[in-house]
């Protein structure tokens, strides 16, 4: 018969139920921020230092010069310039009919930095890479639900869930995170756009009647509460179209590699 | 040897145990969280606990499960108290096993109770997680995905080299471990 000192045992299962009623009743608080707070810096920096470490190593690895490819990037550079700057001379135009008109002012978004400190847990084992925990949280102003980008702009996910110094991140790919988009196409087209499998994001219930072409950039349409209009998320690669089907669905590639991801800022409105 | 010093001793050993936990929780944060590959399944914790299971018995054991079911509980966003549960089953099963089957200290035990104990740790975190969701959302049981397969096939390969390279190590500095081979 295997002895089993249950005394021990009692002991320690009283001690984690003690634990456990301290920390709900949020009496463990003041000792988990202090351990957070201590903990996140050096966190953050091996973590990001594993992950420099990695994209040094992909970027050897990779390295094979295509002078055609080179040409390709050097003329889309020079469209996107000259598009660039249409865009900033309408950005002016509608600036100044806004104040003519005494539209209400937008709201104006403060964007809180955040270190990536780990990844997080999730339920269906391929997410577990579409989720990523940060060291910002409610202390810094961040709630459930804004918008998480890049240090280009470029939007990573949403936030999950908060604790008061550090927060979760649904990545685009995870299926928890949903956002109003649309599609920049002729007739601007409104989607839901949806994590799929921890692998790529899909846009449903997009009318079979809208063209939608490979390549065709999608934004936040601004739909959403606290989620500004016009923040890139990614393009689309497929149009998975039926003719028996009232929707059509587009694939969409994230333009940032989710996986490296160490510095992200949050839009707290 | 005086009361005094055997309290100090203890004292001191605690702090070294509460360092010591500190810092596998901090690797297997960030370092080894941060891989994406083989080698980012690796569970470090959960190794360590299986050793000191295996070097100083139970009682330092549930310390150590105290001191990383917390520090895990607190930065992951489950339940707290999921973590703290995880690993006590996983050390009371190891523990049962080590008395009852496994009843050296040799690398076949500790292989024997990390493969065990990695399984278990999966199974019950897994299925915490799963009862979390099971009113809220129509997700597949975790046990009829592939990739959860896929993943604790990986888990297991890795925490078994790690169990190897660990072992090799802490006998060239130590000999409270038993030869490889079990004489008769």
């Amino acid at each position: 018969m295997v002895k089993i000192n249950f005394r021990k045992i009692t002991f320690f299962l009283l001690i984690c139920f003690i634990l456990i009623i301290l920390h709900y009743f949020s009496w463990l608080s003041p000792v988990e921020d202090k351990i957070v707070s201590w903990v996140s810096f050096p966190v953050n920096k091996v973590y990001s230092k594993v992950v420099s470490w990695k994209r040094g190593y992909n970027n050897i690895s990779s390295i094979q010069v295509n002078l055609d490819d080179l040409e390709k990037i050097k003329e889309e550079k020079n469209s996107l310039l000259v598009e660039n700057a249409k865009l900033q001379s309408y950005k002016f135009e509608n600036e100044k009919l806004r104040k003519y008109l005494n539209f209400l002012e937008d709201v104006e978004y403060d964007y809180v930095m955040a270190g990536v400190i780990s990844k997080g847990y999730s339920i269906n084992p391929n997410e577990e890479i579409s989720t990523i925990l940060i060291n910002k949280g409610e202390k810094h102003g961040i709630k459930k639900g804004l918008l998480v980008v890049d240090s280009e702009g470029v939007v990573v996910g949403k936030i999950e869930e908060t604790n008061n110094l550090t927060s979760k991140v649904s990545l685009l790919t995870h299926s928890n995170c949903q956002l109003a988009a649309t599609v920049q196409n002729s007739e601007e087209t409104y989607g839901i756009v949806e994590g799929d499998l921890g692998l790529t994001i899909k846009m449903g219930f997009i009318p079979q009647d809208k063209e939608i072409a490979q390549g065709n950039l999608v934004v936040t349409s601004g739909l959403e509460e606290n989620i500004p209009r016009g923040y890139v998320l990614g393009e689309v690669v497929l149009v998975e179209r039926s003719s028996n089907q009232m929707w059509q669905d587009a694939v969409i590639e994230p333009l940032v590699d989710l996986k490296d991801l160490t510095l992200v800022s949050v839009l707290v409105p | 040897m005086t009361t005094k010093l055997r309290i100090n001793r203890i004292y001191l050993r605690i702090l070294f145990n509460f360092i010591l936990i500190t810092l596998v929780f901090l690797i297997h944060l960030s370092f080894i969280r941060a891989f994406d590959s083989w080698f980012g399944y690796l569970n470090l914790s959960l190794i360590f606990l299986i050793f000191v299971l295996e070097i100083n018995g139970l009682t330092w054991s549930l310390g150590w499960i105290l001191g990383l079911g917390f520090f895990f509980d607190i930065f992951y966003f489950l339940p707290f108290g999921y973590f703290l549960l995880t690993f006590f089953i996983v050390v009371l099963i190891s523990h049962i096993l080590l008395v009852r089957v496994f009843t050296n200290r040799s690398l076949y035990s500790y292989l024997g109770l990390v493969f065990v104990g990695t399984i278990v740790y999966e199974v019950v975190l897994n299925l915490l997680i799963y009862l979390l969701t099971f009113y809220s959302s129509s997700r597949i049981f975790f046990l009829f995905i592939k990739d959860f397969w896929n993943e604790l096939g990986q888990e297991l390969i890795v925490n078994w080299l790690a169990t190897f390279i660990f072992f090799y190590i802490f006998s060239f500095f130590n000999k409270r471990f038993n030869a490889v081979f079990i004489k008769k």
